[in-house]
């Protein structure tokens, strides 16, 4: 991830975060206040249903006590206080007397609690009604919630009773309003809210008992289970009801349980707070949070694109000369933007490429002092050894030449024999050095690495055995069908030559060569090991530097050519060695080389790699190469 | 001995002779038009016509009875319209009718010269124009018998000749269940429906005959067993719901199943009560019914082989022939075969109830299946 | 004060008409308890058949008699006494329960007449078994003519009168006797001549606003005279004398019926034994009255009384009154009219003492009252009504509210045609 990507998430998400903490606190807070503006006016409104419910209760004990006071109900009282008194004459009175009195519910109940006569059941007289009989104040009772049985079904009423004594006989007049949605429609109710009443008149919820101002309540058996929860317990509730899946529809409910004489549950007030205002800002606020983060969205990615600019930028450019640098370019600069870190880290990288410019070439320039010496050293230790013979032959002949001519004859004729050879071997050696820096180009072709194997230790077999020297048996591990690579096959012979003049160099006492050829992703590697005495990580080291040898008389060539063949065909190669055991090198070649021309990579060498080091390590540049 | 009526007339008659003083008996007088209202519509006079409206029928039989001279067994007219003791001289259908006297009746002439008869007319408004001396005669609900004779109107009262009763209706799930049945008989407080909403006219009826008819009708049971029938109910298994159904526009008949309604009620049975249209819907929608069937003669076994013949298609009873000369006892027995299956329940007998002018004279309540006596009615002459 | 000299010999003329009607009248139609008329016994025969083969071979059974009917003129102790002894013959005896079986007569009535009605319970099985009475030849009780009431001012005081008497010494003579509330007071007529013989007072041991006093003639010259807690009996030995003492137990000879005086009230108590031996006993009453069998048929365990609460109950056969009536005065009278053989009482109004009162004759049928004729209207209060010696008049004592006399008066029923 990007640096400015990731500075444009932690700026996103700290906006969000910022934002949506706010918001949410602004809508807790809103809801807060809200919700005490909806208990406010639950509390006024349930207030205003008590002060209606009182006032019309004295409204009913005053209607009821008005019958009981008439002349007519007297009369009544007077006439059933007498023995026998026939009852039926008044079994149809209490409709009129309930409409001149505008009461929905009337009975006059003889004083053994039979109902005389009924409004709202006509058809109940004689049943008892002994709850009435029951010794009991009525005046302070005043009026009182209760179930009454009608004709049409249970209902629940507003009631009062009063009684006319006469005598020890007492005639009770039971009446009352209908509480209904007649009762709710007379509440005064403040926009967004409205009363419910459930009259708890079956043992069971019945959605049509139920009312609001203008009726049935639709969905009404939603609030069927904090019905019931008021059925076991009776008590002030408040609760909310989303209506529909839109959060505008939810309502705030105040429940107020409605207690009969007997503190018996008969129904339930529900007075409902829309929610929608409320939901309507905290949409509002919503709204305004999402507008918010989206600018800050868009700030922020102005922001983190002008933090790029200003941070990225040369932190990419650092990247970028970091790159360079691993790429060998240690000249590689990059702009130095201001004085703060990045400036700074910019300056400081400029210095270390100028420093490691310096030191590699200081180092270039020792190590190639150290290989003209080291070249020096060989060309004079390889002319040394001629130049002894030259100089003593010649001094012999100085000397012969005092001596008979036969004598000198046979001197002269000996040491210019001698003299012939040693200029040859003077020859040799300057025709090795002479082929080594006049290593070819390979021309590539198919070829089967195996076959090339098997050349070579075809050509070494009779070496191997030679008499006078300690035998080397071959193991030859080729790999069937082992693709055909590109590459020159006269070079590769000639590596391969090398790397098994190298082991048989190796096993003096004689030991196991061990070839092996693998396909290993699209290359064919070739494993050449020896039993020899292996070498130490230093000469692992330097193993494949030119003119470097751990033999008495090899020139420290050999297996530097194995390595510039091996980088000339785009391979790498590696060794192994283990002192006593012996000495593995490993070559990868790909099948197709994607072959680094002298011209587009000069500096490009092979990628020789020893076996136990954690990164291989680039091979200097052949000296000769250099020179 | 016997007791001879003569021998006691002729004492009192020397007795008033020796007090001396007594007053002069009144003798009646002739003329005057007889204002009559009643609630039915009469559409059609014909005597052969039929009407699902009972009450038209019932109207239409009165009135036969002062245009025929002659009746036949089965309450239909013989001869000709006119031949009675009336005859028709205006006749605007279903709403006025005006009968004339028969001048020359061969039994005599009415003391009236005419019966202005008013049709339609409700209930409330008959005793309105009772009690205000509108209108001289008119039929009242037993239920008002009471309350009209407070309101100083005269009040003439007949037995019990009208049985009122619930009905299974046949084939219904209900009715077909006797607990069904038993349980709802046995939760009516008959006696309650009597006093209350009759006004104690009538009598509670555990047969299908009154008491004065046949003599044996405190042999059934009137009195209620709400026990007994919440008894019965709590063994039916699945207890249905009952719908009782009663004429619309009949309001004793409303009155009287709201009752039922809060005894079955008090008993556990679930029952609701609803009207019935007219005409009756050939598939009803209840299960039992309210009846009024008017007693057709005073003589119990036709009275009874009148109600039977009425049930049999009602309940679905089985029509057994009852003997022209069944004595009380097989009168008796067939009473108890029909109502012992609870198919029938007799609930009251009503008597008939007229409401008269002050200035009627020698009105006689008609027996059963006798029609209005007003050829033997006169008018008192009016103060001037 | 009026003198009752021309009043006197019209109601003399009225109450032998009444004497020889009343005679006459009983001659036709008395019965000796226990004997049933022919129709009847064939009835009970009939039936004592049917309940002896629905008995089978239960031997004992328990028999109860029950009287639904109004107007039976058969006493129903005949009817139960004749069953028995017709079942007897047949081997079944009556037993008190438990019995081998129940059997419950119901003395009936339909459109045709009387039934007889038995209901035989053996273990599970009910038999009914229903039997008319054929009285083809007996005239059913019908409606008589419409009577009206008629009544004859024999007296009238400035004192107030409890009771008065007039019994004839002989056939030209006739005494006059006037309970007051202090003493008793015997006039002579002779041919019309009024003469007072005497005056006697008479111990009054409770004081009373409303004293109530019954007079009652052994004969001419005996005469006894009841009050709150004493009794007087008055005789010609040769004078007229009066000898009071304390009545203990209150008893006041009325008819058939045990009434016992609440001398220091106004009001009567008493009992009444039925035929089937049940005893009632009635609340506190004003008076009582109960049907005549001779004139009526009737058994005379029917009665009515006026309760203290103004309304009326009728009692038939049982302790439980049959049905009452309202409206009804506290005072009254079973009268003979010889309108039509039912039970007829004379009935006073309800008003108070400031309001003119009002005689009222019903006619008892089927456990109701139905009212007969127009009330007669009186001039004031009526302080007393008793019934007459020959049954078929009534003294009433009055007082007149224009004049403030008390008059004491008989009143009779005359059919109007």
């Amino acid at each position: 991830m990007t640096f400015r990507s990731r500075l444009f998430w932690v700026f996103t998400i700290a906006l969000l975060l910022s934002v949506g903490v706010i918001a949410a606190g602004v809508t807790v807070v809103a809801r807060r206040a809200f919700d005490e503006l909806n208990r406010q006016h639950s509390e006024a409104l349930v207030a205003q249903f008590e002060g209606e419910f009182q006032r019309r209760g004295q409204d009913v004990v005053h209607r009821v006590q008005g019958i009981a006071d008439a002349e007519g109900t007297v009369r009544m009282a007077i006439d059933l206080s007498r023995p026998k008194a026939d009852v039926s004459v008044y079994v149809n009175d209490a409709r009129g007397v309930s409409q001149s009195h505008q009461l929905d519910f009337l009975d006059f109940v003889s004083t053994d609690g039979a109902i005389i006569t009924s409004n709202e059941w006509p058809a109940r007289f004689g049943y008892k009604m002994d709850w009435l009989t029951q010794p009991q104040d009525w005046v302070s009772v005043g009026s009182f919630l209760m179930k009454v049985d009608t004709q049409d079904g249970p209902a629940l009423g507003l009631m009062a009773v009063s009684t006319v004594r006469v005598g020890d006989r007492d005639l009770f007049i039971l009446g009352g309003e209908r509480l209904g949605k007649e009762f709710l429609h007379s509440l005064v109710l403040p926009a967004g809210m409205r009363a419910l009443l459930y009259m708890d008149l079956d043992p069971n919820f019945q959605p049509t008992n139920l009312v609001d101002a203008s009726g049935s309540v639709a969905d009404g058996d939603r609030l069927a289970s904090f019905i019931e929860q008021e059925r076991q317990q009776p008590q002030e509730r408040t609760f909310r009801i989303a209506w529909t899946p839109d959060p505008a529809s939810a309502e705030a409910f105040h429940a107020l349980p409605l207690l009969g004489r007997q503190k018996e549950l008969l129904g339930v007030l529900f007075v409902g707070s829309s929610q929608q205002e409320m939901v309507k800002l905290e949409q509002r606020i919503r709204d305004l949070a999402l507008a918010v983060v989206a600018m800050g969205l868009c700030f922020g990615l102005l922001l983190s694109w002008w933090g790029a600019a200003r941070v990225t930028r040369p932190v990419r450019e650092l990247a970028e000369g970091a790159r360079e640098v691993s790429e060998g370019n240690w000249g590689a600069r990059v702009q130095v933007h201001g004085r703060q870190e990045i400036g700074q880290l910019a300056t400081a990288f400029n210095r270390m490429t100028t420093q490691l410019t310096e030191q590699r070439e200081q180092l270039v320039q020792a190590e190639r002092v150290a290989a003209w010496r080291e070249l020096a050293r060989r060309l004079a230790h390889e002319l040394k050894n001629p130049l002894f013979p030259l100089q003593t032959t010649v001094e012999n002949l100085q000397r012969a030449k005092g001596q008979s001519p036969g004598q000198f004859e046979e001197v002269f004729k000996e040491s210019t024999g001698i003299l012939l050879s040693e200029i040859e071997h003077l020859k040799n050696i300057v025709g090795r050095f002479s082929d080594f820096a006049k290593m070819p180009q390979p021309e590539l072709g198919p070829v089967n690495v195996n076959e090339v194997v098997r050349g070579v230790v075809k050509l070494f077999e009779a070496q191997f055995s030679a008499v006078g020297r300690p035998p080397i048996s071959t193991e030859l591990h080729l790999a069937e069908n082992l693709p055909e690579i590109q590459a020159d096959a006269a070079l590769l012979h000639r590596a391969i030559e090398n790397l098994v003049l190298n082991a048989m160099d190796a096993m003096p006492a004689g030991g196991v060569l061990m070839l092996r050829t693998t396909e290993q992703d699209g290359s064919v590697d070739l494993e050449v090991s020896d039993t020899g005495g292996g070498l130490t990580p230093e000469e692992c080291d330097r193993l494949f530097t030119p003119y470097y040898t751990t033999k008495q008389h090899g020139t420290g060539l050999g297996l530097a050519i194995v390595q510039s063949v091996v980088s000339d065909h785009g391979g790498r190669i590696s060794v192994e060695s283990e002192t006593g055991v012996g000495t593995s090198f490993h070559l990868r070649l790909p099948v197709k080389p994607h072959l680094r021309t002298a011209s587009s990579h000069p500096q490009e060498p092979a990628a020789p790699v020893a076996a136990g080091q954690p990164e291989p390590k680039p091979t200097e540049p052949p000296a000769g190469e250099e020179a | 001995m016997k007791l001879r009526w003569s021998l006691f007339l002729a004492a009192i008659s020397i007795a008033v002779l020796l007090a001396g003083g007594a007053r002069a008996s009144r003798r009646p007088r002739y003329g005057g038009a007889l204002r009559v209202e009643i609630g039915a519509v009469v559409r059609s006079l014909d005597p052969a016509g039929t009407s699902p409206d009972t009450e038209e029928a019932e109207a239409r039989s009165e009135i036969g009875a002062l245009l025929y001279d002659q009746r036949n067994s089965d309450g239909t007219f013989a001869g000709v319209a006119g031949s009675g003791a009336f005859h028709i001289a205006a006749w605007e259908s279903g709403k006025h009718l005006t009968l004339a006297v028969n001048e020359n009746y061969h039994a005599g002439r009415a003391f009236l010269d005419s019966i202005e008869i008013e049709m339609g007319r409700s209930a409330k408004d008959r005793l309105l124009d009772l009690e205000v001396g509108k209108t001289d005669f008119a039929e009242i609900p037993p239920e008002e018998a009471r309350r009209t004779s407070e309101r100083g109107v005269r009040v003439s009262t007949s037995k019990t000749q009208e049985l009122v009763a619930l009905v299974f209706v046949p084939g219904r799930p209900a009715a077909e269940n006797p607990r069904v049945r038993e349980a709802l008989g046995r939760s009516i407080d008959r006696t309650a429906i009597v006093n209350f909403i009759l006004q104690k006219e009538g009598e509670p009826a555990g047969g299908l005959l009154p008491q004065w008819s046949n003599g044996t009708a405190f042999l059934f049971s009137t009195s209620a067993d709400a026990g007994g029938a919440k008894d019965l109910w709590s063994q039916i298994g699945a207890s249905p719901r009952i719908v009782l159904g009663y004429d619309s526009g009949d309001s004793l008949g409303q009155a009287i199943a709201e009752r039922i309604a809060v005894n079955a009620r008090d008993a556990g049975i679930a029952l609701s009560v609803e009207p019935i249209a007219t005409p009756a819907p050939s598939r009803p929608s209840y299960d039992a019914r309210l009846v009024r069937m008017p007693m057709t003669s005073s003589h119990p076994r036709e009275a009874l082989a009148s109600f039977q013949a009425a049930l049999v298609p009602l309940s679905g009873l089985d029509a057994v022939p009852l003997s022209a000369a069944a004595s009380s006892e097989q009168i008796y027995e067939r009473e108890r075969s029909i109502v012992s299956g609870y198919r029938v329940v007799p609930l009251v007998w009503l008597p008939r109830v007229y409401g008269l002018g002050a200035r009627v004279r020698d009105w006689k309540v008609p027996a059963a299946g006798e029609g209005w006596p007003f050829a033997d009615v006169w008018l008192e002459q009016e103060s001037q | 004060m009026r003198p009752p000299r021309r009043i006197l010999p019209s109601i003399f003329r009225s109450i032998v008409a009444v004497v020889f009607f009343a005679l006459a009248a009983r001659a036709t139609i008395a019965q000796t308890p226990g004997q049933l008329p022919h129709a009847w016994s064939e009835a009970v025969f009939t039936l004592a058949e049917k309940i002896s083969a629905a008995l089978g071979t239960s031997h004992t059974f328990a028999l109860e008699l029950n009287e639904v009917s109004t107007v039976a003129a058969i006493d129903p102790a005949s009817i139960r006494q004749t069953l028995e002894d017709d079942l007897a013959l047949r081997g079944a005896k009556p037993a008190a329960a438990p019995a081998d079986a129940q059997v419950q007569v119901t003395i009936s009535q339909n459109l045709a007449g009387f039934v007889l009605v038995a209901e035989i319970r053996r273990q599970d099985a009910q038999q009914v078994a229903v039997v008319p009475v054929a009285t083809s030849d007996e005239l059913p009780p019908q409606p008589g003519p419409e009577p009206g009431i008629q009544r004859k001012i024999v007296w009238q005081q400035a004192v107030p009168i409890l009771d008065f008497l007039q019994v004839s010494a002989d056939s030209h003579r006739m005494l006059l006797y006037f309970l007051e509330p202090d003493r008793l007071v015997a006039y002579e007529f002779d041919d019309g001549a009024q003469v007072l013989r005497d005056a006697q007072p008479v111990a009054r041991r409770y004081p009373s606003r409303d004293l109530r006093g019954h007079l009652i003639a052994t004969d001419a010259m005996h005469v006894s005279a009841f009050l709150a807690g004493m009794r007087c009996d008055a005789s010609w030995n040769p004078s007229f004398s009066v000898e009071c003492r304390e009545n203990a137990g209150q008893q006041w000879p009325m008819g058939t019926v045990s009434w016992t005086s609440s001398p220091a009230r106004n009001y009567f108590q008493g009992s009444i034994t039925f035929s089937n031996d049940l005893q009632a006993k009635f609340p506190p009453f004003f008076s009582s009255a109960s049907p005549s069998p001779e004139t009526t048929g009737l058994s005379s365990s029917r009665r009515i009384v006026a309760g203290l609460d103004g309304q009326a109950e009728l009692f038939v056969g049982n302790a439980e009154p049959a049905s009452n009536f309202e409206g009804w005065g506290s005072d009254m009278v079973s009268i003979a009219s010889g309108c039509g053989s039912a039970w007829q009482v004379l009935v006073t109004g309800s008003g108070d003492w400031t309001e003119k009162d009002q005689i009222q004759l019903y006619e008892i049928r089927d456990r109701g009252a139905a009212a007969i004729g127009e009330p007669f209207e009186l001039t004031g209060p009526i302080l007393a009504l008793w019934a007459g010696e020959d049954g078929r008049s009534a003294r009433v004592i009055s007082r007149n509210l224009e004049s403030g006399m008390y008059e004491a008066s008989m009143v009779s029923v005359s059919c109007s045609n």
